[in-house]
């Protein structure tokens, strides 16, 4: 249950658009072991998003990784040949992404996406029993077998999306990275797909990466949680000690922002807006919104410490 | 020393087709300060004698005359062509006659194109579905053939070239500007205009059209090219004007014989000079097009 | 809507496409200004003379009359005679229309190996500096005019290298030869009906030459517009879920980014059909090749008033035909256009 699964070392991507350089992720380092489930937490533009695209080497070309490590299986994933990386995607790392539509061929009929899938990574069976296969796969995600022979145009955002997530588990991935998988999808279709992860997760035994800015629905899912902020990670640890106890100021305010049904609450926004990547604040990122700063957060960044068991936090409130 | 910075390839594209254009223009309106010879006569004058000059020389010949006792050198830049003609005066002497056919039969093009696209697509119902079918039917058939029905119906001559091309792009200012007019009828500015109480015509020509011109003039740059590439065509079919006024597709048509006996340079260089101009107007619009609706985004 | 439905409406909407097709040729050869007999007979020739051709021709009836009898003629067939020989024009157009169908074929091929491969390739290595050379290869073809690239390559690999012959579509004896046991009067099928691979392969090597450099005028746009759709395409996000899926570089190359490019590339084709014709035109006359492009040439040459306006309509058919069958492909492709 220890087994480390995957370790992001100090990993840096920079984007360069046109002469701004952004650093959508600095120095972020992150663990996952067997049979864990993590949450990557943080608003748009915090890194979150190039973190995912990052472990499967899917980074747009005008990214590129500065430095850092991706150790999966034992291997760093930033050193392997494309074909290596090919190899992994589908088959051992899964990935699905935020917006349902944009998952599926739009030519291909849904059967197409599994004879291909199977075929690209040399799975020996034959057409009938991929057929067989990918019955096997829409009935585990709720999806009747007549919608194989479906274009995509023809389903709901809802089914697109669990066709997704089948074809990222058809191969028995160990990981499942999920990129906002219920942003684009209405609330109610949204907690079905939360329940069929949840079922995945117990039934399959993986460990899900879950990048949401969506904090209420992370607590199902997941066992772990890393708050990004501005490329960074602020907060990181046992989901429990985090969500009882948040102690960077940004987590609180997160937290805090999240209505709950039934509990008169003021919802507070959080002020001020992120920062301009091309041109960061110095010291703490989050200086400029926090209402705690002090001097030295303007000048020296935080760095991440172990305030509790597995409970990191970067923040100077918390330093001796 | 850098003077100017460009920065982006559309804006090379632009830079260039312009300097292209910009350096046949000058050459042409200059042409016969630059060269001593005429494009469409065998012969030179020089001190009242009529010297006539040998037909099919190579580029870079050099030819030595003696007049009244004087010698002097007569220059080819780029050969004479088979009646005798110096090719290099013939071939920029033949941009005023091409440009001026495209650059005109363009303009008469868009002056009845694109009324009709305002108007019919401002109006709408079932005027503008019958023009259209019809503007969609004269766009599908080729366009060389429809200006060949009717330069071969008109005849040869300048105007009737002008015609002919003309009737070829009218559909597609058409439908260019009918299908601008068309997404802005829709714009919130334009409800506004109306609810304002603004005369239609006002809304047409005030409101509407000017929105439709940086993509007007994309076609028409476009369309120019085009143009000039039907013109040599016609031409070359010997649809167009007569000997001897200068001009590339008729130059390419009449040396054709000698062009494959092996005197290259009078086909080369009337053919560049078509390729030169065509991308000149080319670069410059797509070019724009490319600032306009950037095709490739690398966001 | 299902496949079927698509066609049978497509078809009918067929109908009013050539009624207004034919409408304009008509408007062009005789409602607009300029006398057609005048043109084409010339201004010396005695008033008489013009005035009994316009009778021949049924140029003195009203508009109206002269539309109807217009309409019904083409659509029994009849396209009138030729002046010089009174042999039909139908006839003659028959005769030719095969050999503008081989060029136009060839030529298509040619255009389509070329522009589609470097097309997707160059968008494929999208920063690198083939790219940029496909991008520039579209414009400068485009730019080049078809038939000077024709005399070009006839002067360098006709006259110079001797490989292929410069002109005609058969070499004149097995010309003879073929046009006393011809069939269908298409040389590939003729060829292999009647066992004669003598024929085939001299028909093969002088359709090479004109369908070259057919081809490489049309590819300039097919690699232009192959080259920008698909490099949006694989810029699309499906592609990038394709690949997190780990499917194999050429198989997205192929079936995503050409797959999903090819939608407009057809309607391209289906446009490029008239750059085709007209390219046919000018093609068939620097070779000789005995098409339909050609006639239209040839026959404003001999000022021939019902041969003119006959290959004209036939172009109008030709257009209307391609038109439909680019529609019916299209919707083939893309299951989401069938309304």
């Amino acid at each position: 249950m220890n087994e480390e699964l995957l370790f992001v070392k100090n990993l840096t991507v920079e984007y360069s658009l046109g002469k701004y350089n952004v650093r959508a992720v600095d120095n972020v380092s992150l663990k996952i072991n067997k049979g864990i489930s993590i949450g990557i937490a943080g608003e748009s533009g915090s890194g979150k998003t190039t973190l995912a695209l990052s472990i499967l080497k899917l980074l747009p070309h005008y990214a590129k990784i500065l430095s850092g490590e991706i150790i999966f299986e034992g291997k760093n994933i930033l050193n392997l040949t494309n074909e290596e990386i090919r190899k992994i995607r589908g088959a051992k790392i899964g990935m699905i992404f935020q917006d349902p539509s944009a998952s599926l061929n739009p030519t291909m009929k849904v059967i197409d996406h599994f004879i291909e899938l199977f075929n690209s990574h040399k799975v020996n069976l034959r057409k009938e029993e991929i057929i067989e296969e990918a019955a096997k796969i829409l009935e585990e995600m709720g999806i009747g077998k007549e919608r194989l022979k479906d274009y995509p145009h023809m389903l709901s955002g809802g089914m697109k999306q669990r066709i997704a997530i089948g074809l990222a588990l058809a191969l028995n991935p160990s990981l499942l990275i999920a990129d906002e998988p219920t942003t684009a999808l209405d609330v109610l279709i949204e907690a079905q797909i939360i329940e069929l992860l949840k079922n995945l997760k117990k039934q399959r035994n993986i460990s899900i990466m879950l990048i949401t800015h969506n904090l209420g629905i992370i607590s199902e899912l997941v066992d772990e949680v890393s708050i990004m902020y501005a490329g960074k990670i602020v907060e990181m640890g046992n989901k429990e000690s985090i969500f009882n106890d948040p102690l960077h100021p940004y987590t609180q305010l997160l937290l805090q922002a999240i209505p709950e049904i039934g509990i008169e609450k003021k919802l507070k926004a959080i002020p001020g807006s992120p920062p301009d990547l091309s041109n960061p604040p110095p010291g703490c990122r989050f200086h400029p919104r926090c209402p705690y700063a002090m001097e030295i957060c303007k000048k020296v960044e935080p760095k991440l410490i172990e305030i509790k068991p597995n409970h990191f936090v970067a923040c100077h409130l918390y330093e001796k | 020393m850098r003077l100017i910075k460009i920065k982006g390839h559309e804006n090379w594209m632009i830079f260039i087709g312009s300097l292209v254009l910009f350096v046949i223009v000058f050459l042409t309106l200059l042409y016969s300060i630059i060269s001593p010879y005429d494009p469409t006569k065998s012969s030179v004058n020089i001190k009242g004698e009529t010297i006539f000059i040998k037909p099919l020389l190579p580029p870079l010949s050099k030819i030595e005359v003696e007049v009244n006792g004087s010698k002097h050198e007569l220059f080819f830049l780029f050969g004479t062509d088979q009646v005798g003609r110096d090719v290099f005066t013939r071939v920029i002497a033949g941009s005023s006659f091409v440009l001026s056919v495209a650059i005109l039969a363009t303009l008469l093009s868009l002056s009845i194109g694109l009324p009709l696209g305002l108007l019919s697509g401002y109006v709408g119902r079932i005027y503008d579905r019958a023009l259209s079918l019809v503007m969609d039917s004269i766009y599908a058939f080729p366009g060389l053939i429809l200006a060949i029905a009717v330069a071969a119906l008109l005849g040869i001559g300048l105007v009737n070239m002008i015609v002919a091309i003309a009737v070829v792009y009218i559909p597609s200012y058409f439908r260019i500007v009918r299908g601008q007019v068309l997404s802005l009828k829709e714009q919130p500015f334009i409800e506004a205009a109306i609810a304002l109480g603004m005369p239609k015509t006002n809304i047409l020509f005030k409101q509407i059209m000017p929105n439709v011109f940086p993509s007007l003039f994309v076609i028409t740059t476009l369309n120019i090219a085009d143009a000039i590439i039907i013109e040599a065509a016609l031409s070359f079919l010997g649809l167009g004007i007569s000997p001897p006024t200068p001009d590339w597709g008729l130059d390419i048509s009449q040396g054709k014989r000698y062009f494959l006996a092996g005197a290259w340079w009078v086909g080369i260089f009337p053919a560049m000079m078509i390729s030169l101009a065509v991308l000149g107007f080319s670069l410059i619009g797509e070019g724009f097009d490319e600032k306009l609706n950037p095709k490739i985004r690398t966001k | 809507m299902s496949l079927k439905s698509y066609i049978i409406t497509r078809l009918l909407l067929t109908i009013p496409m050539v009624f207004i097709l034919l409408s304009i040729v008509f408007v062009v050869l005789r409602v607009l200004p300029g006398d057609p007999v005048t043109m084409l007979e010339g201004k010396d020739i005695p008033e008489e003379v013009l005035q009994r051709r316009r009778e021949e021709l049924g140029l003195n009836k009203p508009i109206h009359e002269q539309y109807l009898s217009y309409l019904i003629n083409i659509f029994q067939g009849n396209l009138g005679e030729t002046a010089l020989t009174k042999v039909p024009v139908t006839y003659f157009i028959i005769q030719r229309l095969p050999a503008t169908v081989e060029l136009a074929i060839m030529s298509m091929i040619f255009a389509v190996i070329i522009g589609i491969f470097l097309g997707s390739y160059g968008a494929y290595k999208f920063h690198r500096p083939l790219s940029y050379i496909v991008r520039i290869y579209g414009m400068i073809v485009y730019s080049i005019p078809v038939f000077f690239l024709g005399l070009l390559l006839i002067y360098i690999l006709s006259i110079s290298l001797g490989i292929f012959p410069t002109s005609l579509r058969l070499s004149p004896l097995l010309e003879i030869e073929y046009s006393t046991i011809r069939v269908t009067n298409f040389i590939l099928i003729d060829s292999i009906i009647l066992n004669r691979y003598d024929i085939l392969y001299d028909w093969l090597h002088h359709l090479f030459l004109p369908s070259l450099v057919l081809g490489i005028y049309l590819s300039g746009i097919f690699v232009r517009l192959t080259h920008a759709q698909v490099a949006e395409t694989l810029f699309k996000d499906f592609v990038t879920a394709a690949r997190a899926r780990g499917i194999t570089e050429r198989r997205i190359l192929y079936k995503y980014g050409l797959r999903n490019a090819l939608i407009p590339i057809v309607t391209m084709m289906g446009l490029q059909f008239a750059a085709l014709l007209s390219g046919a035109v000018l093609t068939e006359t620097v070779f000789n090749w005995p098409g339909i492009g050609s006639l239209v040439y040839e026959s404003i040459l001999a000022r021939d008033y019902n041969l003119v306006q006959g290959s004209i309509v036939i172009y109008a058919f030709l257009v209307a035909l391609v038109s439909l069958i680019v529609d019916i492909t299209y919707a083939y492709i893309d299951p989401r256009i069938r309304y």
